[in-house]
């Protein structure tokens, strides 16, 4: 019997006692012995498990910091992309801006114009539109009321404006300030200035003037501003008088420019 | 023997407090698929008790199912498929179950990774019993 069913009176013996515990501690008569026990184990449980949480904490904080590392990696991506997103939309937003203030100053009804941006300056100012949106050889290029340039040469998708400064470019012009009155050929020279040229002896001009298109040229309008006197050349054995001229505002600062083309 | 106990002491209490794994009754069942001794159901029958009083249960029900399932895991490895070691894992698993059922709600996934770590435990243990315990049949001879 042994050798098939090992150890069956040992197991009956201790299934029995085992039965004698469970129905004395369901009767609460082991309450006693059970304290007691506790008084024992419990501080043994208790440090266990306070190791334990230590341990589980320590554990955490590196996957925390895991966790933290690939998060921080996936934020600066987002920021990447938040903030080419943002210049992107500065930029809309500025030429909008430049739309808006351009309609103010020239009427959209009276003058047909196209936006462009400007992509390069060298000599000339690069714009990127070209014959495919309109744009011809001598028309103006302006920016509000001030003159820009004029279209040298224009390809399918860009085009090339010689500036005020360019020394080839040549505008009949006219100073107005307080009192003063004159006029001129504005001459484009090597430079950031243009030279007003041609003024008579008994025409007044002053520093602060501003200079303006007298529109003689035809592909410009009258009372486009070309710029502001910084200084007036006077000299008594020549015919003429002399006035350098600065243009109001840089060129580079411009986020959209206007080419009228009609 | 009394490494072995102190090992199931400190096992117990871990249980009781940290790991949610019945690693007693592991080790029970993988002893006892060794060898079918009195000590085994000694064993059973005192850490039962002892895991009763730690996880604030009745004192003998424990003992009642780890004395039960040591025994049936003695009258099995009598039997010719006893010589196989995986069959510990699915003895495992019915013994668990029923611990788990008895006890509280059965966490299956928890049961399923018990039963798989009784294998390397049942190594552990043979490993221990060949190597470490002393065989009372060996006698030096002079």
């Amino acid at each position: 019997m042994d050798r098939v069913v090992p150890n069956l009176k040992l197991f009956v013996i201790l299934i029995t006692l085992s039965l004698i515990t469970l129905i004395l501690d369901f009767t609460h008569l082991l309450k006693f012995p059970k304290q007691l026990l506790s008084y024992i184990t419990n501080p043994i449980s208790f440090g266990l498990y306070q190791t334990n949480q230590k341990l589980i904490k320590q554990f955490h904080f590196i996957f925390q910091a895991r966790t933290a590392g690939q998060e921080n990696k996936a934020l600066k991506e987002q920021i990447g992309k938040l903030l080419s997103e943002n210049a992107l939309l500065r930029k809309k937003l500025a030429e909008a801006e430049s739309l808006v203030s351009q309609s103010q100053h020239l009427s959209l009804q009276t003058y047909n114009l196209i936006a462009a941006r400007p992509i390069g300056l060298s000599r000339y100012l690069k714009i990127d539109k070209g014959t495919d949106a309109g744009v011809k050889k001598g028309q103006a290029v302006v920016f509000n009321d001030n003159y820009v340039g004029k279209i040298v040469s224009a390809s399918a998708k860009n085009a090339a404006a010689a500036l005020l400064t360019d020394p080839d470019s040549k505008v009949a012009a006219f100073s107005q300030g307080l009192g003063t009155r004159a006029k001129g050929v504005l001459v484009g020279q090597f430079g950031n200035e243009v030279l007003m040229d041609k003024i008579l002896h008994e025409e007044k001009i002053s520093v602060d003037d501003l200079v303006y298109a007298e529109g003689t040229e035809g592909f410009l309008p009258r009372g486009l501003i070309l710029g502001r006197v910084t200084q007036v050349l006077e000299r008594e054995n020549e015919v003429f008088k002399q006035a350098k001229v600065q243009p109001i505002f840089d060129i580079r600062d411009l986020e959209l420019v206007f080419v009228i083309t009609e | 023997m009394k490494i072995l106990i102190i090992i199931l002491i400190i096992i117990s209490f871990l249980q009781s407090t940290t790991a949610p794994l019945d690693l007693i009754l592991i080790i029970l069942i993988c002893r006892s698929y060794l060898k079918a001794d009195k000590a085994s159901l000694y064993l059973a029958f005192a850490f039962g008790q002892l895991v009763s009083s730690l996880d604030l249960r009745l004192l003998g029900l424990q003992s009642m199912i780890y004395l039960s399932a040591v025994w049936l895991i003695q009258v099995l490895s009598r039997s010719r498929l006893a010589g196989n070691p995986f069959l510990l894992i699915p003895i495992s698993f019915i013994c668990l179950s029923i611990n788990s059922l008895i006890n509280s709600t059965p966490s299956f996934p928890t049961i399923i990774v018990e039963s798989l770590i009784s294998l390397p435990i049942f190594y552990i243990v043979r490993l221990w019993e060949e190597r470490f315990t002393i065989q009372k049949g060996i006698k030096l001879r002079i």
